[in-house]
């Protein structure tokens, strides 16, 4: 268990923490944004680097930007204060969150303890995809091949998704 | 514990904020922060799966997936500015007008 | 019984060609015209004509093909399966039988006849289209009733019969009075069927078919026989009481002598000649069950009996031209009733044809004097016709005198057969004959009565009426003749067997051609029961006939009601011309109360209990939903959170990992 995994995990679980207390939107994007960035350097410590670099331009680079531009545009950066207010939802919500939880740990523990829920070896490990050229050359391969045409509709929903959002954000002209 | 366990945990965790953001907080972009925390944790946890297994669709997969949530949240962000237009804020308690 | 089914498309040829003439009619034409008033009477009429008469030419080919068939031979089209659940399986099936060929030339070809009569006579009305479409559309049914292979298709033609009856006696439905005779057969029909769907579901029960030649060959077998007749007496009365809606027996004749105010060509057509002859063919048709209650049996003669004698007194008093042939009509299908019911049902079928070409005869006949004058239907204002319609006045006697039964027109054979029958058949009874021997005097004297009234006598018809006098175009003639040379020589189809030895050993034709169907009961030449001898029965008939005839032809020369002659008639004038009161007494004992009832529940069954468990109803759901209406919370966390609840349990339901 690599040390530097730990430190993340733990950095990125007090972030997401912290994202859900704080009153302030902007400390949340910025909570957010720390925990996309500590994400990222975990792809890039298991070996991911394509994933860790794609992590870091879209999420954190486009879609964090978004976020808080959105904020600063609307004016939206006031205090809330939803769980002071309401303390039986707060509760609720720490017990749901701890049902949820639990479950999925119980999923885990099935998995990695009991291998209830087990899945075929793939046929790409660590030596193979050395040998083949590094993670992204492989990865680039499978997805201008195999997966072309995915490749291809998915940036057909980017496309869709552009003038949807300008559609719907543009005022009314009369 | 192996850092396969531990990613998984980490993952587990962040979904769980992620949904509690969604379901507690009352503004509407911290709503979306709340799905996008869900989807890098969904991201998280499939990569970790897919490395350990040495398969590389799960790779595939996240990255189709990080484009979806990039669409998703641009069209997300202009229906919140649509919101805002119309009922003058973004708490969810004020668009009620499915209220029965 | 050597039975030979011969499979064949002219069943359905038959039956579809009246349906096109109904399309192009009542579809075709108007859609093309863009309207249906629009269409030229010629036009519609021509059509109409040729679609039934191609069914005439098509029924001759079966016709000609059954008779080269062998004993028992059938023609039979199946067409699909028409419904089929549980145990109840129907095709859509046509047969073509020696009976039921009868009565398909029968109504195909004085359908013709009656089409191109009405291609005249309707010339001048508006929608002619519509008139010929209802035509072709009976025709259709009428087929239907009678080709239909099993009970369920032959009511299927009965219903239809029954609507175009409604539609076609309603015709000129601006009038109120003849849109409500209509609307009266139609109803009084409807308290029949009843009837009729009741037999048919007891039939199913007992029997587990509704296939007519199943249930003929199931009643060949002995068992079922002794199984069933228990409840047969119940089967046959049900359809009974169809039969007497239908044809018009006491209680449920009221209808039939105001069908009179539809167009007269309608009168001959279904009103004589073929619809109201349906209860006759169906009791043909079940013969063998009919045959297993000797109860219904006695109810049916009883009834055709007293319907006879019953009709045929109104008959005597009416002034209407066509009220006197309605009652005639009404009389007549008594007797073949009475027929049936003392087990003659080839005489029935006999009488049916005769009676179907010379009564016929006679509304067309009238229809002509009608048309000549200008629409008057009232006897007492015509008289002295005969200089003026040769034709018509040369033709109608050919018909009254077969009606009366006056030697060797068709209406005598089938008549005395009939007579002769009541008294020598084991089920006869001999005070039926009597009411029978009256009854034939009465229908002599009061068809005596209608010829002095319009074609003797002085002329009493206003100038304008007069002025406008004419015959009637050929077009109308020629059916009238051709009606004329089978109402005088259709009834050499049925020479007695006594009169046939005379003449050579002539057979009887349609005893020979029904025989495999509707088996004969074996008429001695000597009665057991009454020592009447055939011969005395026919002459004393005969002669009754003749002095009714022309005693009614010359009393009603000067006069026009008994009373007239001898005054203590005067209440019985009365009361014939009223009908017995039989209309106010049904108004006095079911419509009344039946309206009062309608008053009642219409004033607080239906406003306070129905209406008020409908708005119960409506406002107990209005509550309840003001109640569920919190679920819908309008907030957007909330259905978020029902959300991940459905999420969960579809994870746990999918993956079973929690179970």
């Amino acid at each position: 268990m690599s040390l530097v995994i730990v430190i993340l995990a733990v950095i990125s679980a007090i972030l997401a923490v912290t994202m859900l207390f704080t009153k302030n939107p902007i400390t949340s994007a910025l909570c957010l944004l720390g925990v996309l960035v500590m994400t990222a350097g975990i792809y890039g410590l298991i070996g991911e680097h394509l994933i860790a670099t794609i992590q870091l331009v879209v999420y954190a680079g486009a879609i964090m930007v978004l976020f808080i531009f959105s904020i600063m545009l609307l004016n939206l950066n006031v205090e809330s204060s939803d769980f002071k207010e309401r303390p039986g939802v707060f509760a609720g919500g720490i017990a749901i969150g701890l049902a949820v939880f639990g479950f999925i740990l119980f999923a885990l523990n099935e998995h990695f303890m009991n291998h209830r829920l087990d899945y075929p070896e793939g046929s790409f490990g660590p030596e193979t995809i050395a040998k083949l050229g590094g993670n992204s050359k492989v990865l680039a391969h499978a997805l201008f091949s195999q997966f072309f045409i995915s490749f291809e509709v998915i940036s057909l929903a980017l496309l869709v998704a552009i003038v949807g959002a300008v559609v719907l954000a543009k005022r009314k002209i009369d | 514990m192996t850092n396969d366990v531990l990613i998984q945990i980490l993952a587990a965790f962040l979904l769980t904020i992620g949904m509690l953001v969604v379901l507690l907080r009352r503004d509407t972009i911290m709503i979306l922060m709340g799905i996008e925390l869900m989807l890098n944790a969904a991201n998280l946890s499939i990569v970790a799966f897919s490395k350990s297994a040495g398969m590389i669709e799960g790779q595939i997969q996240v990255f189709f997936i990080i484009t979806i949530a990039a669409a998703e949240s641009a069209v997300g962000l202009s229906i919140l500015v649509n919101l805002y237009r119309n009922f003058g804020s973004i708490k969810t308690q004020n668009a009620n007008t499915l209220k029965g | 019984m050597n039975v030979e089914t011969m499979h064949s498309s002219l069943p359905l040829l038959i039956l579809i060609s009246p349906l096109i003439g109904f399309f192009m009619n009542g579809v075709v034409y108007p859609l093309k015209l863009k309207g249906f008033a629009k269409t030229d009477p010629n036009t519609a009429g021509a059509t109409a004509t040729f679609f039934i008469g191609l069914s005439f030419i098509m029924a001759c080919i079966a016709f000609s093909k059954l008779i080269s068939g062998g004993e028992n031979p059938s023609l039979t089209s199946y067409c699909f399966e028409w419904f089929n659940f549980g145990g109840l399986n129907i095709p859509f099936e046509l047969r073509i039988d020696k009976l039921s060929a009868t009565l398909v030339m029968i109504i195909t070809g004085i359908g013709t006849l009656i089409h191109l009569y009405s291609t005249s006579y309707m010339h001048d009305e508006e929608c002619v289209g519509r008139y010929f479409s209802y035509l072709n559309l009976f025709c259709f049914n009428m087929l239907l009733l009678v080709m239909g292979n099993n009970l369920p298709l032959l009511f299927f033609g009965w219903e239809g019969v029954g609507l175009c009856s409604y539609l076609l006696i309603g015709f000129w439905y601006t009038d109120t009075e003849k849109a409500n005779a209509g609307k009266k057969a139609f109803i009084v029909n409807r308290i029949g069927d009843l009837g009729f769907l009741i037999g048919m579901f007891l039939l199913f029960r007992e029997l587990g078919t509704l296939s007519l030649p199943e249930i003929n060959t199931l009643l060949k077998n002995s068992e079922v026989v002794a199984r069933i007749t228990p409840s047969a007496t119940l089967i046959c009365l049900s359809l009974f009481v169809g039969a007497t809606g239908k044809s018009a027996q006491i209680p449920l004749f009221v209808w039939l002598p105001d069908a009179m105010s539809g167009p007269t060509p309608v009168s001959a057509l279904i009103h004589a000649a073929t619809m109201v002859t349906a209860g006759v063919y169906m009791i043909a048709r079940l013969n063998p069950l009919f045959e297993l209650s000797p109860v219904a049996l006695s109810v049916i003669a009883h009834t055709g009996a007293l319907t006879a004698l019953f009709a045929g007194t109104i008959a005597i008093a009416q002034t209407d031209i066509k009220k006197v042939l309605a009652y005639s009509t009404v009389s007549q299908l008594g007797f073949m009733f009475l027929a049936c019911g003392v087990g003659a049902y080839q005489t029935a079928v006999f009488h049916l044809m005769t009676h179907a070409f010379f009564k016929a005869l006679l509304f067309l006949g009238s229809g002509s004097v009608i048309h000549a004058c200008s629409g008057e239907q009232d006897m007492t204002k015509m008289g002295g016709l005969k200089k003026y319609l040769p034709h018509t006045h040369f033709t109608m006697l050919i018909g009254s005198l077969a009606i009366s039964g006056v030697p060797f027109f068709s209406g005598f054979f089938s008549k005395d057969e009939i007579l002769y029958s009541t008294i020598a058949l084991p089920n006869g009874i001999s005070y039926l004959f009597i009411i029978g021997v009256i009854t034939a005097m009465l229908t002599a004297f009061y068809t005596g009565r209608m010829m002095s009234l319009t074609f003797y006598g002085s002329e009493k018809m206003s100038h304008d009426v007069k002025h406008h006098l004419h015959e009637s175009p050929a077009l109308m003639t020629f059916p009238l003749y051709v009606l004329a040379i089978l109402a005088a020589f259709g009834g050499f189809f049925g020479v007695p067997h006594l009169m046939g030895d005379f003449m050579g050993h002539m057979p009887h034709f349609l005893s020979h051609w029904l025989e495999p169907l509707v088996p004969a009961k074996v008429l001695p030449l000597i009665a057991v029961k009454l020592p009447l001898h055939e011969g005395v029965v026919m002459v004393g008939s005969s002669i009754i006939a003749v002095l009714s005839f022309l005693a009614g032809v010359m009393i009603f020369k000067k006069i026009q009601f008994i009373s007239d002659a001898f005054s203590g008639l005067a209440p019985l004038q009365k009361l014939l011309s009223n009908k017995y009161y039989i209309d106010e007494l049904y108004a006095f004992i079911i419509v009344n109360p039946l309206k009062k009832i309608s008053g009642l529940a219409g004033g607080i069954v239906d406003k306070y209990i129905v209406d008020g468990a409908v708005n119960g109803l409506g406002r107990s759901v209005r509550a309840l939903s003001g109640t569920l209406r919190g679920i819908q919370t309008g907030d957007l966390q909330t259905y978020g959170l029902l959300m991940l609840g459905g999420i969960f349990l579809a994870i746990l339901f999918i993956f079973k990992v929690l179970v």
